[in-house]
């Protein structure tokens, strides 16, 4: 099952970097040495089973950009599932970026009219924390004037930060084929193991895709950070010729169990009730790896 | 796959007269989960004299890790004499133990020294009996 993804945006806007970083294990530091792409770059990249993810570069270049919107318009703007737009929070050329998004809006609404569309507001951390909600709220309110009628989910991002792996892990949920279903099984999980929260991440990419809480927490940024410290983790694990397999967590307030699940997936447990052991919740994880590693293999061929 | 609270109803359910402890735990020595007696007959008791009954308490990671390490032994006896081992029955000075294997676990009963030996196997081989369905099947499957 393929599916195809846009990465839109103005040269430098920071489209291979965030590719880099997301999908080739990059750090941020390295993307430095990364050049301007050329024309467009696609990738393919295997996610859970049987999915595969199709991302188009596409570079930026005022050169490029008009061959999109031309030449190679049918070629690049068919079948796409999602798009996604990075706007620099720093340029100097705004209209000249909201033009070129409308140039795509409109190029999408004629060929794959049904794609989902998300707009990243990149490199935020060169704005002072203090006025970065404002600048956000207000780039947002001026994208959303020019998408009228479309559903168009904006992020902040960062590459510097965890808000990067939010704005991902968002795209690739409405990517996955049966997440429903994946869901529903999670929250039957968490229900029988009494834990408080589950959490599946991509083996590679550490993007969250699929979750289940049964306890409310106030703290709304968790799931990313956890996935940008996990994946910093498992690269220095690489960097010394280690793979990361599980991490076992326990203190008075919790146990946190991080786990390999399915060939594609990792499961993160967290339970708050001090009598439930360890062991327990790594025998119950160990059972239920047969049923989510069925549901993986047997997702519906469309 | 074992619900936590479902499981420790059950193994609560053996842990009384004189028996001083129920465990559930791995063949590596792990437990799973366990019921003291103590626990039973002091949920309503002021902290202060929680901190006695804990002094008396049996040290049950110490305990899962002696009897697996035990049970493991006379296991690879019983292989030398081309037998299967069952269940193990242990007299000890102030306890005596009861344990059988059920599936990739083990289960333990602590009694006082002056439990009935006949009691003692009943009750490890109806628990052995109520959990097997559960954790065979995780083999299996």
């Amino acid at each position: 099952m393929r599916k195809k993804v846009l990465l839109m945006g103005k040269s430098g806007s920071g489209k291979t970097s965030m590719r880099a970083i997301i999908f080739a294990n990059y750090i941020p530091r390295d993307t430095r040495r990364l050049g301007a792409t050329i024309e467009v770059n696609q990738t393919y990249f295997k996610f859970l089973g049987n999915l595969v993810l199709n991302l188009w570069d596409c570079g930026g270049q005022d050169h490029f950009m008009e061959n999109y919107f031309t030449l190679q318009r049918e070629n690049i703007f068919k079948n796409v599932e999602v798009m996604v737009y990075v706007f620099d929070v720093e340029s100097l050329e705004i209209d000249k970026d909201i033009i070129y998004y409308q140039r795509c809006l409109e190029s999408l609404a004629q060929h794959s009219p049904n794609a989902k569309i998300f707009v990243l507001i990149h490199k935020m951390d060169l704005i002072h924390d203090k006025y970065r909600d404002d600048t956000f709220n207000k780039r947002k309110e001026e994208i959303s004037a020019f998408s009228k009628f479309l559903d168009v989910k904006c992020f902040k991002t960062s590459i510097w930060d965890e808000t990067l792996y939010r704005a991902w892990s968002c795209i690739v949920q409405e990517l996955v084929l049966n997440s429903s279903l994946l869901e529903n099984s999670l929250n039957d999980f968490a229900d029988v193991s009494e834990a408080d929260e589950i959490l599946l991440f991509e083996k590679t990419t550490l993007l969250i895709v699929s979750q289940s809480l049964r306890k409310e927490n106030t703290d709304l940024k968790r799931f990313e950070r956890i996935s940008n410290i996990i994946k910093q983790f498992k690269i220095n694990c690489n960097r010394f010729d280690t793979t990361f397999q599980s991490i076992e967590i326990k203190n008075g307030n919790l146990t946190v169990i991080i786990d390999v699940f399915t060939s594609n997936t990792y499961i993160m447990v967290i339970v708050t009730n001090p009598n439930i052991t360890p062991a327990l919740t790594i025998h119950n994880i160990k059972y239920a790896q047969k049923h989510f590693e069925h549901l993986e293999t047997s997702q519906p061929q469309t | 796959m074992l619900r936590p609270s479902a499981l420790r109803q059950l193994l609560s359910q053996g842990t009384a007269g004189t028996i001083q402890a129920t465990i559930l735990t791995t063949r590596s020595g792990e437990y799973l989960d366990y019921v003291l007696r103590n626990d039973l007959q002091n949920q309503s008791v002021s902290s202060s004299s929680l901190n006695q009954s804990q002094k008396n308490q049996i040290n049950v990671k110490s305990l899962c890790a002696i009897i697996c390490s035990v049970y493991q032994s006379y296991q690879k006896l019983s292989h030398a004499f081309a037998d299967i081992l069952n269940y193990v029955i242990i007299d000890c000075d102030m306890y005596r133990l009861a344990i059988r294997p059920v599936g990739n676990h083990l289960i333990c009963i602590c009694a006082d020294s002056n439990t009935g030996l006949g009691i003692l196997k009943l009750k490890i081989n109806s628990l052995a009996d109520s959990l097997s369905s559960i954790l065979n099947f995780a083999i299996y499957s």
